[in-house]
């Protein structure tokens, strides 16, 4: 065998007949199946030196390019689920930002996704519920749909989220789900100070990268994690 | 943000893969993505739609970066001894006299002539298939295939057995 057969069995660019006859023919011969060894070693080396490259924050005067007004665009691309959940959040009609939120501007009734405790938002009901059990990669018709989920510097686990009530950041302590974010829905429209709607993902999202240690979970570790009850890694 | 935006703002990691491969610099790689962005939004209208953008920008990059090579040596060539200041590429058939440091991919990909390391760079970091690299490169299978083979090989040769 050629050099040029066993690189093209090792970049997978020989067709089924010629790999299985290239197969035997490294079954029969240690020489050969050394060389398949070695030019793969070779391979996977030169593409991982690189690889760490497409998890390196874009700079932003790159991504202010393409997206001059975002102030969020710097991730690298294991997060594409951010700007998804940026589009979602900012779909939200008619929405209120609140950057530390008012109680009066909060959905009403005990049984309400939002309730305080000592002095802090936490999540109830539904949101709770939601935040508890929900994945990112399984979201279910009419509920809350989970954005992303990440460890924060203190070591908690951390979702963003949207729904019927509104949109936030919620992080998980020994008694529940604190809401560091919440952007209200229709229900606190008029109400008090706000901000408005367009700068929503942008809050969240800028809150959430403000906080996380490394990078978001991926589907796995948010599966991990959920099953582990979100107990602090 | 267009919808084409979007997809260059997705596709920018691995450009600046792509580029750091080429240029071996963070800074000349980065410098590099800016210039072929703005090629790219000044030529979107010659973008196919429904072809791949990934290789449409390979190939704008790789463009601006033997652009960038040739005014170099320009540069160089107006001031000192070329064999001097020479720092940037490679004649074809030069051969590979420097010893690498073993373990040092940057120095090995960079004692490549530039059209060994861009086939490499397409196909082992970027992961192309061969017919992939040779239409964004509008090269002959055969040219691409025996650009790999020499590349691999002194890449293996510099990088030593245990690679």
């Amino acid at each position: 065998m050629t050099d040029d057969q066993i690189i093209a069995y090792v970049d997978g660019e020989l067709g089924p007949i010629d790999a299985l006859r290239f197969e035997r023919a490294m079954a029969a011969d240690a020489s050969l199946a050394d060389a398949v060894r070695r030019h793969r070693a070779l391979r996977a080396r030169i593409g991982g030196h690189f690889a760490p490259v497409v998890e390196e924050p874009v700079p932003a005067r790159l991504a202010a390019m393409l997206n001059p007004s975002a102030n969020v665009v710097a991730f690298p691309p294991r997060t594409r689920r951010w700007f998804d959940s940026g589009r979602r959040y900012a779909a939200i009609a008619a929405t209120l930002v609140i950057g530390l939120v008012v109680g009066q501007m909060l959905p009403h009734g005990s049984a309400g996704p939002v309730g305080e405790r000592n002095g802090v938002l936490v999540a109830r009901g539904a949101l709770a519920d939601a935040l508890d059990g929900e994945l990112a990669s399984m979201p279910r018709a009419g509920g809350y749909r989970m954005g992303v989920s990440f460890v924060s510097r203190d070591r908690h686990y951390c979702r963003t989220f949207s729904g019927p009530a509104g949109a936030g950041l919620g992080c998980r302590g020994s008694e529940g789900w604190t809401l560091e974010r919440f952007v209200a829905g229709d229900g606190a429209a008029g109400r008090g100070a706000y901000r408005q709607a367009g700068s929503a993902s942008a809050e969240i999202l800028g809150a959430a990268q403000d906080m996380m240690a490394g990078d978001p979970l991926d589907a796995a570790e948010e599966r991990r994690a959920r099953d582990g009850g979100w107990r602090a890694p | 943000m267009t919808e084409f935006e979007r997809a260059l703002l997705d596709l920018l990691p691995r450009l600046r893969r792509f580029a750091r491969a080429l240029t071996l610099d963070h800074a000349d790689a980065d410098d590099l993505c800016q210039t072929a962005l703005e090629r790219a939004l000044k030529a979107e209208s010659s973008w196919e739609k429904g072809s791949r953008l990934d290789s449409w920008m390979y190939r704008i990059i790789r463009n601006c970066w033997i652009d960038e090579v040739r005014a170099r040596k320009r540069r160089s060539e107006t001031f000192v001894a070329e064999e001097a200041g020479a720092s940037v590429g490679h004649a074809d058939d030069r051969r590979i006299e420097a010893r690498v440091e073993l373990g040092n991919v940057d120095r090995a990909m960079a004692e490549l002539p530039p059209e060994q390391r861009e086939v490499i760079a397409l196909i082992l970091v970027e992961g192309l298939a061969y017919k992939e690299a040779a239409e964004l490169l509008d090269l002959p299978m055969g040219t691409v295939t025996s650009r790999l083979v020499r590349g691999r090989q002194a890449l293996m040769e510099m990088l030593g057995e245990a690679a």
